[in-house]
């Protein structure tokens, strides 16, 4: 009886010390994103002035746009995601992460890190519409772009 | 007779699809092939899209350069540096059949040497099976709206430029609730965790009812215990 009481307790521990770990584990989006792409800047998130805001946070992968979605996607599953001609944007619980094109001339990939308000204003012809309201002219699907809503 | 027609009934109900629209709707067909079109003017390769189903006999398609509802005319000059297609089809199975709901798509090129494949399609999330389910039509748009950017991935052409939206309508903002990172992450080894914090009590519970004793069995009754006697051997009286 004795053998069978240690055994249920290692049992329960073992989910105990589980549960730590996943918990104490787990990082954000965000900070994944520090760790493995080399930072070229920040910049003041699009929209309105808050205590809550956080600053859009640009890195640089070697990698090209698909290939890095999959990367940050794989390590992290979106709760949305959307791709247009322009890039790939994942949206998770308090941040939008935005895989677009290199400046011009570059090689690889950018990812812009930006908070719920400040993805969905910067992207708004992109996830208009799919990920909140969208009161431009055209109907539910924006089709993005450079020349849409101009 | 009433027998054959009952049969008719019922193979017409089961060779007969649901009554549904098309996966896109007209306005979402004409935003689609305005997209492409700028891709086009930025990339000279030439986009379109051709999704056959059986729920109501008319394709989803459209293109580039000719627009919505109208397929990819290949031999356009503009398309100089190539021409890329997604085409697919959605089988809806009817309710009373046992076959489930398929889509699959593929990806016809020409004019390139590395055109886009499903498998990007499928690196980024976007797979056939999703064109059966209630977001078919998100599916597909982020399907078609994928392949200038896969093009440009594999070298083909020019990446679209990014450009941000520089203001938004007061009035609009993000909706619904993305849900927890850290459940969509880890909810498997939550469960699992879950699991083994009850299995614990259960495994002592079980093992402890099973070596229980059967019943309660009376204390054996021991036989009286006969006191050593001891031969006694008179004293001698005392003198």
């Amino acid at each position: 009886m004795k053998r069978h009481a240690i055994l249920a307790i290692l049992l329960a521990g073992a989910g105990v010390v589980g549960l730590i770990l996943v918990f104490t584990s787990h990082s954000s989006v965000r900070d994944d994103i520090a760790k493995t792409y080399r930072k070229v800047g920040t910049e003041k998130a699009p929209g309105k002035d808050g205590p809550q805001r956080k600053d859009t946070e640009i890195y640089a992968s070697r990698k090209g746009v698909t290939q890095t979605a999959r990367d940050i996607s794989d390590e992290h599953k979106p709760a949305d995601r959307r791709t247009t001609e322009a890039g790939a944007f994942l949206r998770y619980s308090d941040d939008i992460v935005s895989v677009v094109p290199p400046p011009q001339g570059s090689t690889g990939s950018r990812i812009l890190v930006d908070d719920e308000e400040g993805g969905y204003n910067r992207n708004y012809f992109f996830v208009g519409g799919f990920w909140g309201t969208y009161s431009g002219p055209a109907g539910s699907f924006r089709g993005g772009g450079p020349g849409a809503g101009k | 007779m009433i027998r054959c027609v009952l049969i008719a009934l019922l193979l017409a109900a089961c060779v007969a699809a649901p009554a549904q629209a098309g996966v896109l709707s007209v306005d979402d067909a004409t935003d689609l092939a305005q997209s492409l079109a700028d891709a086009q003017e930025e990339q000279d390769v030439c986009y379109g899209w051709e999704i056959t189903n059986n729920f109501d006999g008319t394709p989803d398609v459209g293109s580039s350069n000719k627009g919505p509802g109208v397929p990819l005319a290949e031999i356009d000059s503009s398309c100089s540096k190539g021409v890329v297609v997604l085409t697919g089809s959605i089988d809806y199975s009817c309710s009373s059949c046992e076959a489930e709901d398929s889509a699959s798509v593929s990806i016809r090129s020409s004019g390139m040497d590395n055109p886009p494949t499903v498998g990007d399609l499928e690196n980024l999330g976007l797979k056939a099976g999703d064109l059966t389910g209630d977001k078919d039509d998100t599916t597909l748009v982020n399907m078609v709206n994928a392949l200038p950017l896969l093009a440009a991935d594999r070298g083909n052409a020019p990446y679209v430029d990014y450009e941000p939206t520089a203001e938004i309508p007061p009035a609009d903002h993000a909706t619904g609730t993305p849900g927890s990172d850290l459940l969509r992450d880890s909810w498997i080894w939550i469960v699992l965790c879950v699991l083994l914090i009850a299995a614990g009590p259960i495994f002592y519970l079980h093992n402890r009812g099973q070596h229980k004793p059967a019943r309660a069995t009376p204390p054996r009754a021991t036989p009286p215990s006969t006191p050593a006697t001891t031969p006694t051997t008179p004293t001698p009286p005392a003198t």
